[in-house]
């Protein structure tokens, strides 16, 4: 089964050795990467290009997994196969769903970020 | 100083890579294309690895090792290979390249840390360059 943990801290501090501060610097960078690429992502919908859909998903599901956001980054993934296979309906619906998976991290990262100070 | 050239087109996966081989005492150049890491390769001596993802632009980790393998000046210069794909039959294709290493994302700045050394004095090869 795939881990469903909106925000692996312990996974994600310990890939950067405990560095928070590189952590949140990171976490700064993905909530720019992120916006882009899901604004991204829409566009090649809305042409139908799922080429594009798959190599964005592809890219914004590693930089989930480095920040330990793995509910966003298994539905990143799913995302990635949809559009992969040609399956355009599925991918729509997933692009909304990741969305709210990103909030839903950016809001359990926000709390850890807090909670450290 | 020995330098270590990274491709990634992922900032975040660059960045956690390059602050590992930095704290090594290696110099890390970055870039975020493969057409870009194969120039800085042929264009800097000290280079002592290659980092790549497989998934890059204009010229991808695979066309970069076949690139690198078919010069004599970089045939035997150690690659590893990045990827958030983890199938055995991608893993196999880019080892059969040329790969020295492969590593699956998401990066693990311990693993780099434990892997670089080792490839630049030739202990963690997993397959030879041919």
């Amino acid at each position: 089964m795939r881990p469903s943990t909106i925000f692996d801290q312990a996974g994600a501090l310990s890939r950067v050795c405990g560095d928070k501060e590189l952590l949140c610097q990171l976490f700064e960078m993905l909530q720019d990467q992120a916006e882009i690429t899901i604004s991204e992502i829409h566009s090649s919908l809305g042409a139908a290009d799922l080429e594009t859909t798959h190599r964005k998903a592809h890219h914004l599901k590693g930089a989930l997994a480095n920040l330990g956001a793995c509910s966003a980054q298994n539905v990143a993934r799913d995302l990635e196969l949809a559009a992969r296979s040609g399956d355009k309906l599925k991918a729509e619906t997933l692009i909304h769903i990741l969305e709210g998976e990103i909030e839903s991290f950016y809001l359990s990262f926000r709390s850890f970020q807090d909670s450290e100070k | 100083m020995e330098k270590v050239i990274i491709a990634e087109d992922d900032p975040i996966s660059r960045i956690i890579i390059a602050k590992a081989v930095e704290s090594l005492g290696y110099m890390a150049i970055q870039t975020s294309n493969g057409a870009s890491a194969l120039e800085l390769v042929e264009s800097n001596p000290e280079v002592s690895l290659v980092i790549t993802d497989i998934s890059l632009p204009q010229l991808d980790g695979r066309d970069l090792i076949k690139l690198m393998r078919a010069k004599p000046e970089t045939s035997t210069l150690p690659v590893m290979i990045i990827s958030g794909a983890v199938a055995y039959s991608e893993i196999r294709e880019v080892m059969e390249l040329g790969a020295s290493r492969f590593m699956p994302k998401p990066i693990d700045i311990k693993e780099v840390k434990r892997l670089v050394p080792l490839l630049i004095s030739g202990d963690g090869l997993e397959s030879k360059p041919r």
